[in-house]
C-alpha cells in the first residue's frame, strides 16, 4: 500500500470508527472511546492469528459489505466481554448475563447493525459510495475458525487484505475487542480512488 | 388504550419497543416477520404498527402496502437502520405516517406513538 493509498484509507476508517462508536454509544447510553486504532497490509492467511490466537473462544458479530464493491465487517470479543456488552444493551448490572442466549444474540446482532450501518454511512458520505451492510450473523466459535470464514472469501480474489483493527474503552475499562474491517482489493481500490475525485 | 402491532425480526428490538409501548400503557402484539405483520394486522386491526424496513420473508415496504391495501388509513410507522432514508422517502410516499431511525431511541419512539395514537 503506498502512503498516497493509505493516507486516505486511514482517514477514512477512523471518520467511520469514530461514527461507529458514537451509534454504539447512542444505543448502550455509555460514552465509547476508540484505545487504540491500528491499520495495516497482512497476508490473508493470518488474518486468522488477529485475534490473540486461533484457538482463543471468541464472539464474532460478522457483516458483509455490498453495494459499490464487497468487503467484510468483523467485531470480536471474549465471551466475558461480549455478555457484558449484553447487559448493557439490555440495560440490566454487569455480570447478570452469563450465558448467550437467543435473546443476547440479537442484541448483540443489533449491536453489529447499528456499528455496520454507522460505519459504512460515514464512508458512504465521504466518498459518495452507495455501501450497505448485511443482516448480522452472531457467531460463537474458536478465533481461528470465525476468521476463516471471511478470509477464505477474501483469499479466493487476493493474497493480502488491510486489516484495521481497534480496541474501545468503555464506561472508563479498556474492552478488549476488535473491530476489522477487511475490503476486499475491489472495496479498497474504489474507496481510493473514490477519494481522489470526492 | 391502544394496541400497537411491533413487527421486527430482532427480539431484542421487539423487546426494546414493547418496554416503551406499555410504560406508555398501550397493549402489544409481536410478529417477527413481515407475513405476521400482515396477518396479525388483518385479524386485530391494531390502533398502530411500529413496522421494521428490512425483515425476512416480507420486507416493511411490502407489508406496508399490503396493510395499507387492506385499511388506508391504518397508522403505520416505519423503523429503519441509518442509509435507508430512500426507503423510507418511498414508506412515506406510499402511505407511512411516521418513522424512527434506529439505534433504538425510547423518546423517539414515544413521540411517534403520541402522534399515531394521541397522548396515552
Amino acid at each position: 500500500m503506498s502512503d498516497t493509498e493509505f493516507g486516505p484509507w486511514a482517514d477514512l476508517i477512523q471518520l467511520g470508527t469514530r461514527k461507529a462508536m458514537q451509534g454504539l454509544s447512542e444505543m448502550i447510553g455509555a460514552d465509547i472511546e476508540v484505545n487504540n486504532l491500528s491499520l495495516r497490509c497482512v497476508p490473508v492467511t493470518e488474518v486468522s492469528n488477529a485475534f490473540g490466537g486461533r484457538d482463543e473462544e471468541a464472539v464474532g458479530i460478522y457483516l458483509s459489505v455490498s453495494g459499490s464493491a464487497d468487503g467484510h465487517l468483523m467485531l470480536m470479543y471474549e465471551p466475558a466481554i461480549a455478555l457484558a456488552f449484553v447487559d448493557l444493551l439490555m440495560g440490566q448490572p454487569l455480570r447478570t448475563t452469563d450465558s448467550l442466549d437467543g435473546m443476547g444474540r440479537s442484541a448483540l446482532g443489533e449491536m453489529g447493525n447499528v456499528i455496520g450501518a454507522f460505519f459504512l454511512g460515514a464512508i458512504a458520505d465521504a466518498t459518495g459510495l452507495a455501501l450497505s451492510p448485511s443482516p448480522p450473523s452472531v457467531m460463537t466459535d474458536m478465533a481461528g475458525a470465525l476468521l476463516d470464514v471471511v478470509s477464505a472469501d477474501i483469499l479466493l480474489t487476493q493474497d493480502e487484505t488491510y486489516l484495521a483493527e481497534a480496541t474501545f474503552r468503555v464506561q472508563g475499562q479498556d474492552v478488549n475487542g476488535v473491530f476489522m474491517v477487511m475490503p476486499t482489493q475491489e472495496l479498497f481500490e474504489t474507496i481510493v480512488s473514490s477519494t481522489k475525485v470526492a | 388504550m391502544a394496541t400497537i402491532l411491533i413487527a421486527d425480526d430482532a427480539a431484542f428490538m421487539r423487546m426494546k419497543s414493547a418496554q416503551v409501548v406499555q410504560a406508555l400503557g398501550h397493549e402489544v402484539i409481536e410478529a417477527s416477520d413481515g407475513v405476521e405483520a400482515v396477518t396479525y394486522f388483518k385479524e386485530r386491526s391494531p390502533d398502530a404498527v411500529l413496522l421494521d424496513i428490512t425483515m425476512p420473508n416480507k420486507d416493511g415496504m411490502e407489508a406496508l402496502r399490503e396493510i395499507l391495501q387492506h385499511d388506508p388509513a391504518a397508522k403505520v410507522a416505519m423503523v429503519s437502520a441509518m442509509g435507508q432514508q430512500q426507503i423510507v422517502m418511498e414508506a412515506i410516499k406510499t402511505g407511512a405516517k411516521d418513522f424512527v431511525v434506529k439505534p433504538f431511541n425510547a423518546e423517539r419512539v414515544q413521540s411517534t406513538l403520541i402522534k399515531l395514537v394521541g397522548v396515552s
